[in-house]
């Protein structure tokens, strides 16, 4: 249920994820402007990004949402406009992040800046949306993950996991919405502390700050996204988020093969669709459509972490030799 | 690019108001439930049943079948009188079952009989739970979440233990599906006909009626239906096996791999408040499963008068006290609703 609040005196709701969605911007806002100033970036551009930010990443997370729920949209053959009603809710964090990542490249060609530096500075802000999107979930009925397997650890460490009352039993499932939130708000220090040394020192390659997001944020989401038991954004069996989260780790691989000269690219990617592809399987056996030794979700989840973390390895070792050679 | 001050200064203003806009209008990242249900009922025909093909089949072996005899001791009268019914709720538990009632393959007390067989046919491990029942309101379901429309999953047993289920199996995965007259313990989820899907309401005395795929022979059997009976559960998944007594011949182009072998869930009526479960086991060596047709005729030896398929291949799950009679390799599979026989000992 959508948690509402009447604000005394204002007559009509207010809900509190798009409360927290709008603390979110405001925050990301409050991350950019001084930034930009320290970093001399041209006046209004991080005005014009955040502009151009609220209406693509509205309007790109809720077409992508309708996109992958055409079956629930039985009028929309007759009125398409319907699709725009956003007031019924219904959006997708893969189509916020290509939104604010097409505002990114449209505003650095207005502003005559190049696109690395708008996202250099843009994604630190973005960790901060999402963080208050992922506490916003709170509100409503997505955000829940699996019911727990170790009751015993539900009852030991109470505030990760949501107490629910089932039938006569009581059931604790995995709070992925704070664990997502959480998750954010260390990215945010993280890559706030790039951007301020990168600042400071030179960026030794274009872009680091935005592809270490791509490759921190894309690996975290594979396991974050497993444990969720929403069924949002489904596309047959898989979450389209996890899917988006690969290919977030993937296109900073690509980005970065790109610049490297004497690598085995085969190499890199052949070791990415391995750990794809142990990741595929592993969701299939926590959907239990395989049966592979004993799984439980703790097994498959640990297995996930290392595919999780392969696909974050293989970035960086080639950030790392990158940088190497730039300085040889 | 230096934007002028008044550029500037219109485009924070703009941003700003955009910003203060979205608490008011951005009520979820889910679809809200106002929106869903309005969706659910927009329009009384689907052109599609299923949003996805979530099934893998294997290949079909050979096979060969004995028949089946009832047990006997399934047609012992229960005392029903004084029996009250329990709630019509999807959220209301059934009543503590007795534990000494249960027996290895069984269970039994005042207002409920539970018989459990494992029998082998077609080559493959199938389970029948014999169940009587003194009041149609044992004959219950359950969701895994704390709504109708809640998208979480859970183990069948799980489910069936939190209910105080004393046999259940697995459900017809209906958030999965895109028409059906979707009914749960008198909440109704959807309420569409399907071109291509047979439809199953079980009615306020615990009987079962069947309705075959067909836009117009769905919509005009609920209507009669409506005018002599409630729905009070309502099934979409089938093939229809069996119809008043006579196994169903099963359409070509029906979903879930009919024609080739695979673990199937199937529940049957066959009396008044006589009902049974059937699962087969599949995908193993030592049980490849069975085909439809092959499905219809277990229901059919049995004794079922109204005989309907469920969820198959993983989801496939018989549930007796607690956990799982249909010993398989595969691990228990989460799903979203569940089908159970409780007590109303107490009521």
């Amino acid at each position: 249920m959508e948690a509402q609040f009447v604000i005394p005196g204002l007559g009509f709701p207010v809900y509190g994820y798009g409360l927290f969605a709008a603390i979110g911007i405001l925050l990301a806002a409050l991350w950019m402007l001084p930034s930009a100033r320290r970093s001399r970036m041209p006046r209004g551009s991080v005005c014009l990004f955040l502009l151009l930010g609220t209406v693509l990443g509205l309007l790109g997370s809720r077409l992508l949402f309708c996109v992958f729920n055409m079956d629930v949209f039985t009028e929309t053959f007759e009125n398409p406009w319907l699709m725009l009603k956003i007031s019924d809710g219904g959006f997708s964090m893969t189509g916020l992040l290509l939104g604010l990542f097409l505002a990114g490249c449209l505003s650095a060609r207005i502003a005559h800046v190049t696109k690395w530096q708008i996202l250099n500075l843009a994604v630190p802000g973005i960790c901060l949306l999402i963080m208050m999107l992922r506490l916003g979930e709170r509100f409503t009925d997505i955000g829940i993950g699996k019911a727990l397997q170790a009751e015993a650890l539900g009852r030991s460490v109470p505030f990760l996991f949501s107490e629910e009352t089932f039938g006569i039993l009581t059931e604790y499932r995995l709070k992925v919405w704070l664990y997502e939130a959480i998750t954010a708000g260390v990215l945010f220090i993280l890559l706030a502390v790039i951007y301020h040394r990168d600042l400071q020192s030179g960026e030794p390659t274009p872009g680091r700050c935005a592809l270490r997001f791509a490759i921190l944020y894309g690996s975290s989401q594979i396991l974050w996204e497993s444990m969720r038991d929403d069924q949002h954004m489904m596309l047959w069996m898989a979450k389209f988020g996890q899917i988006g989260a690969a290919l977030l780790c993937l296109a900073a691989l690509g980005v970065l093969l790109h610049r490297a000269s004497s690598v085995k690219k085969t190499l890199y990617w052949v070791l990415a669709v391995l750990c794809l592809g142990i990741a595929a399987l592993v969701e299939f056996s926590l959907d239990g459509r395989i049966t592979i030794g004993h799984p439980t979700h703790l097994r498959d989840w640990i297995i996930l972490l290392f595919c999780a973390g392969g696909l974050y390895l293989l970035p960086r070792l080639l950030e790392k030799r990158i940088e190497r050679e730039k300085k040889a | 690019m230096i934007m002028s001050k008044i550029t500037l200064t219109l485009l924070s203003l703009l941003t700003v108001c955009l910003v203060l806009a979205i608490p008011f209008v951005v009520p979820s990242a889910a679809i809200t439930e106002e929106a869903f249900i309005r969706n659910q009922t927009a329009s009384d025909e689907a052109e599609e049943d299923f949003d996805e093909d979530g099934f893998d089949f294997l290949e079909e072996a050979g096979v060969k079948h004995r028949a089946l005899w009832a047990g006997t001791g399934i047609s012992d009268i229960l005392p029903s009188s004084g029996v009250r019914s329990l709630p019509i709720d999807l959220f209301t538990p059934g009543s503590a079952p007795v534990e000494s009632g249960y027996t290895e393959t069984g269970y039994r007390d005042e207002t409920i009989i539970v018989e459990l067989e494992q029998e082998r046919m077609f080559d493959s491990d199938v389970y029948i739970a014999y169940v009587k029942i003194a009041t149609p309101s044992q004959l219950r379901t359950a969701v895994a979440g704390k709504k109708i429309s809640a998208t979480s999953t859970n183990l069948t047993t799980t489910i069936s233990r939190a209910y105080n289920g004393i046999v259940a199996v697995n459900g017809d995965y209906f958030i999965k599906t895109k028409a059906g007259y979707i009914v749960r313990e008198g909440q109704t989820y959807r309420e569409k006909t399907s071109k291509n899907m047979d439809l199953l309401l079980i009615d306020e005395l615990g009987d079962f009626h069947i309705l075959k795929h067909g836009h117009d022979n769905q919509a005009n059997g609920i209507k009669a239906f409506l005018s002599e009976h409630s729905i009070v559960n309502g099934f979409f998944f089938g093939p229809a096996l069996v119809v008043d007594g006579e196994v169903q011949e099963i359409p070509e182009n029906y979903q879930f791999a009919p024609f080739t072998k695979n673990p199937r869930a199937g529940i049957a009526q066959l009396d008044i408040l006589t009902y049974a479960i059937v699962v087969v086991n599949g995908r193993t060596e030592g049980s490849a499963g069975v085909k439809m047709a092959e499905f219809a005729e277990i229901m059919k030896e049995i004794g079922a008068q109204q005989a309907y398929n469920l969820d198959g291949g993983n989801s496939a799950t018989l549930a007796f006290h607690g956990k799982v009679f249909n010993a398989k390799p595969q691990e228990e599979r989460s799903v979203t609703d569940i089908i159970y026989f409780a007590s109303a000992i107490g009521e």
